[in-house]
């Protein structure tokens, strides 16, 4: 990348130690590293999982046998569910069963916890990528906006609304706003839907959509405007000012380059907390993705079905992580955690 | 670079346009559609219907499986059986109609029943939960004459409710192909195993499942009023979050069909929808009566409670006074109910309060009943105006249903939520007369009513209508005269449908069999 940027203005830190030291690429270092911490991750989500879902009040066996059940009925339940083996014995199942990737079949409805997730991932997995997309797509132009137009103490005014606003809509949690927004729209404007339908998917996925996208707008559009403010008091902004430009290719061959560690990092973090977002939202517009299926999971003590989806979501988030430290380790090597080679 | 955020934004434009234009015309599943939409509280636990737990397994399993007789709203009709005769309470002959066939066109033969019939019978692995309640506690013997036309049920001890029985879809009849693959059958994949109107179609595991109606199916339920309208080429049931979130649905148009209680009835109530009111479970106050418990031979503290109860103000709390209140633990619409209003305890709190006063009352309670557990707090708050202290417990229903479903559960007083699935009296009197618990039985409270019992049994004995509910009406007496229960509701609900959409509930029992689209 020729463009001057403000990662190029950062002076390098001195050579010496870490991987270039022993003279192997940062990369090995950082994908031997990742692949431990995920590995790690993974057993720490397993064996968590397992032992949190045993202590949810109740009964499965019971649940499963039915309200009519007698004694010996709900035993023979139990006997089915694997659940009157020894915790080590069912904790050895389960784990031998996800080396063979099953992760077990449902307690509460016919299927294997695979089709339960599968059914389900593309919901969750639309609703917050979508959200995601319409946060970048609307934060980082709005953040660049008010930067570009509060620069040097231009517009205080502006700055204030923006940052009071911004502070406000951003401290409503997800829940609050899918309520407010289904009270603004369906209700009083008769727009939209309140609850997911199958008979208009696409248009019954807005308003979860808006409702996570919403508050991590105003966080992310902050976090630009800061650091929008900071790169267009940089040397070479002033230089690419001088050679009158227009306002588009100024900014966005210059400055724009300049925002996307920060960008990207808040990304990673967003996109995680959505997932976790999700089962609020999901469950507010009954929408049939992850999130809503954990709750059920839980009141029906559906044990692999929670353990199931705990554990596709740890890897998600995980990989999500992944995925952004590894974009960022491309545009920026430093922050791979060793020494340029 | 510079063009894809310019496409991603015309791409995301294009979707929200799509999307808001969509939601300008929903499509309400109208007269050119006949798939209709409604929904069930949760996913089918399986669709074997042997192996039937819970009431969204029943709705499935009446479907996808034909029983020998249905219920309507006199009595018991003819359905895959054209007529049936009771010998005596433990003899009954049933002659099959001789042109129904299974979803595969094998005929279903009485050999084909018998076969279905042995394999429900069966519960050697105790998970044909609802068995004993059909065929009594005895073994049957089941027998086909094809010639005859005819199947014959044997019962080494008397049962007088077996016909009754026959009517649950958990004793629908499984064609062979069903029969070979328990497994497939269990999962629904054995499209032959269905002897009912519709098949199973396309299943999203716990977020949606289709039933689609079988073409030239015509083994319709002789009702006595006929079904008018076409039924529904593919009923979809997507799986409800909760009943204000149906509502909603319901209003926009997203479902045809909805199921709603207390004040989400008031929600719809000026739009133009059908309705048809159901009672979905009995509600009434319950004490566990073994030794060591608060109530256990203390008639004088069970009808305390029972006076602390101001019924209509439950009811406003329990159902925002939706619900209808019972004199006895069924409602009068049950065969041989009680409805004898004397039997119930006056309201009387001074005298509840002489008594109760500084009683330790342990209380656990479901969320399911009413409106999040309601209920229990109104009988939390009576009790301890009445100087009782009272320890609540309200869980979610396993949880409920863990700690009271085992002898040595940590109770005093519990609401009972009886969902009877065949809507036969005996079945519910069993829960609190029968054998208890801990020796194998459904008695939950361990309520030990020696006449009572003998009343249940004896009713149970005889084929003759009048002997039987005699019995029954003396076993509910002797109930209700010792306070070993408090009536006081069901958990109602009104299935609401659009304008042109018809659903029956025959003798009390909703049915979505009836489905009909009106032209």
């Amino acid at each position: 990348m020729s463009t001057p940027s403000v990662t190029d203005s950062v002076t390098p830190t001195p050579a010496g130690g870490g991987a270039a030291r022993r003279g192997r690429s940062p990369w090995a270092e950082f994908a031997v590293k990742r692949a431990l911490g995920l590995l790690g991750t993974m057993v720490v989500l397993v064996l968590l999982t397992f032992f949190i879902v045993r202590l949810i009040p109740g009964d499965p066996a019971v649940q499963v046998a039915g309200s009519d059940a007698t004694a010996a009925q709900v035993e023979a339940a139990r006997h089915q569910l694997g659940l009157d083996k020894p915790l080590w014995q069912q904790l050895g199942d389960y784990v031998g069963g996800l080396l063979r990737g099953d992760l077990g079949d449902s307690f509460s409805m016919r299927g294997s916890v695979r089709d339960v997730v599968l059914s389900r991932l593309w919901f969750t997995g639309t609703i917050a990528f979508v959200a995601m997309a319409v946060v970048l797509l609307l934060a980082v132009p709005l953040g660049m906006a008010v930067g570009i137009l509060t620069r040097g103490g231009r517009r205080r005014w502006l700055d204030r609304v923006f940052t009071v606003l911004t502070g406000l809509v951003a401290a409503v949690p997800s829940y609050v706003m899918a309520t407010l927004l289904i009270l603004l729209f369906p209700v009083t404007l008769a727009l939209l839907f309140p609850a997911y339908s199958e008979l208009n998917p696409t248009a019954s996925l807005v308003l979860p959509v808006l409702s996570l996208a919403v508050g991590p707008i105003m966080i992310m559009a902050r976090v630009v405007r800061r650091e929008i403010a900071v790169v267009l008091e940089q040397d070479f902004m002033r230089t690419a000012r001088g050679w009158r430009l227009g306002t588009l290719r100024l900014y966005g061959k210059y400055a724009f380059p300049s925002l996307m560690t920060s960008t990207l990092t808040l990304s990673g973090l967003i996109l995680t907390a959505m997932l976790g977002s999700a089962i609020v939202v999901e469950t507010v517009f009954s929408v049939p993705g992850l999130g809503l299926g954990l709750v059920r999971a839980i009141l029906a003590k559906d044990y692999p079905v929670i353990q199931g989806i705990v554990l596709i979501l740890g890897i998600i988030a995980a990989l999500l992580t992944l995925a952004i430290d590894t974009i960022l380790g491309i545009i920026d090597p430093r922050t791979l955690g060793g020494r340029h080679a | 670079m510079n063009t894809r955020p310019a496409t991603l934004l015309a791409g995301l434009a294009v979707v929200a346009c799509s999307a808001l234009t969509a939601c300008g015309a929903p499509d309400t599943g109208g007269s050119a559609s006949t798939t209709l939409y409604t929904e069930s509280t949760a996913a089918p636990t399986s669709f074997d219907p042997a192996r039937a737990r819970a009431g969204d397994d029943f709705v499935v399993d009446s479907l996808l499986y034909d029983t020998l007789v249905a219920r309507d709203d006199d009595g018991l009709v003819p359905a895959l059986a054209t007529e049936w005769t009771e010998d005596s309470a433990s003899s009954y002959t049933f002659t099959i109609r001789d042109d129904a066939t299974c979803a595969d066109g094998t005929a279903i033969t009485p050999t084909v029943v018998a076969d279905s019939l042995k394999y429900f019978a069966n519960n050697d692995a105790g998970d044909h939960v609802f068995s004993p309640l059909v065929f009594g506690p005895g073994k049957p013997t089941i027998t086909a004459d094809d010639a005859a036309g005819t199947v014959s049920i044997e019962l080494s001890e008397p049962y007088a409710v077996l016909p009754a029985g026959l009517a649950i879809p958990q004793s629908g009849i499984i064609c062979p192909a069903g029969l070979k693959d328990p497994e497939g059958l269990a999962n629904g994949t054995v499209e032959g195993a269905f002897s009912g109107p519709y098949a199973l179609g396309e299943t999203k595991p716990g977020v949606s499942y289709t039933y689609e109606l079988r073409k030239g199916y015509d083994a319709w339920p002789e009702f006595a009023e006929p079904l008018t309208g076409k039924p529904a080429s593919k009923l979809v049931f997507s799986i409800a979050t909760d009943q204000a979130t149906a509502a909603n649905k319901l209003l926009s148009g997203d479902l045809q069909i909805a199921n709603l209680g207390g004040e989400n009835i008031d929600r719809v109530s000026k739009g133009d929808f059908n309705r048809v009111k159901t009672i979905i479970a009995n509600v009434y106050v319950m004490f566990n009566e073994r030794p060591g418990h608060f109530f256990a031979d203390n008639a004088e503290a069970r009808q305390a409670v029972a006076r602390a109860i101001d019924r209509d103000a439950y009811n406003n709390v329990f159902s925002a006074g939706k619900a209808d209140l019972f004199n006895s633990i069924v409602p009068s619409s049950y065969a041989c109910a009680l409805d004898d209003e004397s039997l119930i305890e006056p309201h009387d709190p001074a005298a509840a309060a002489s008594v109760l006063k500084g009683a330790k009352i342990k209380m656990v309670a479901s969320t399911a009943f009413g409106d999040s557990g309601k209920g229990a707090e109104y009988l939390q708050a009576v009790l301890t105006d009445a100087g009782a202290k009272v320890d609540l417990q309200k869980v979610d229903n396993a949880t409920w249903a863990t700690e009271t479903q085992k002898p040595n559960g940590d109770w005093d007083i519990t609401f009972m939520g009886d969902i009877n699935a065949g809507r036969i009296i005996s079945a519910s009197l069993d829960r609190v007369l029968g054998t208890p618990l801990e020796k194998g039985g459904r008695n939950i409270p361990g309520v030990d009513n020696a006449p009572a019992a003998e009343a249940l049994k004896q009713g149970l004995q005889t084929a003759d209508v009048d002997a039987q509910c005699e019995a029954f009406e003396t076993a509910q007496r002797l109930l209700l005269e010792r306070d070993d229960v408090v009536p006081l509701s069901g958990v109602t609900w009104e299935t609401t449908s659009a304008s042109n959409v018809t659903v029956r509930a025959p003798g009390g029992n909703l049915n979505y069999r009836t489905v009909r689209i009106e032209d």
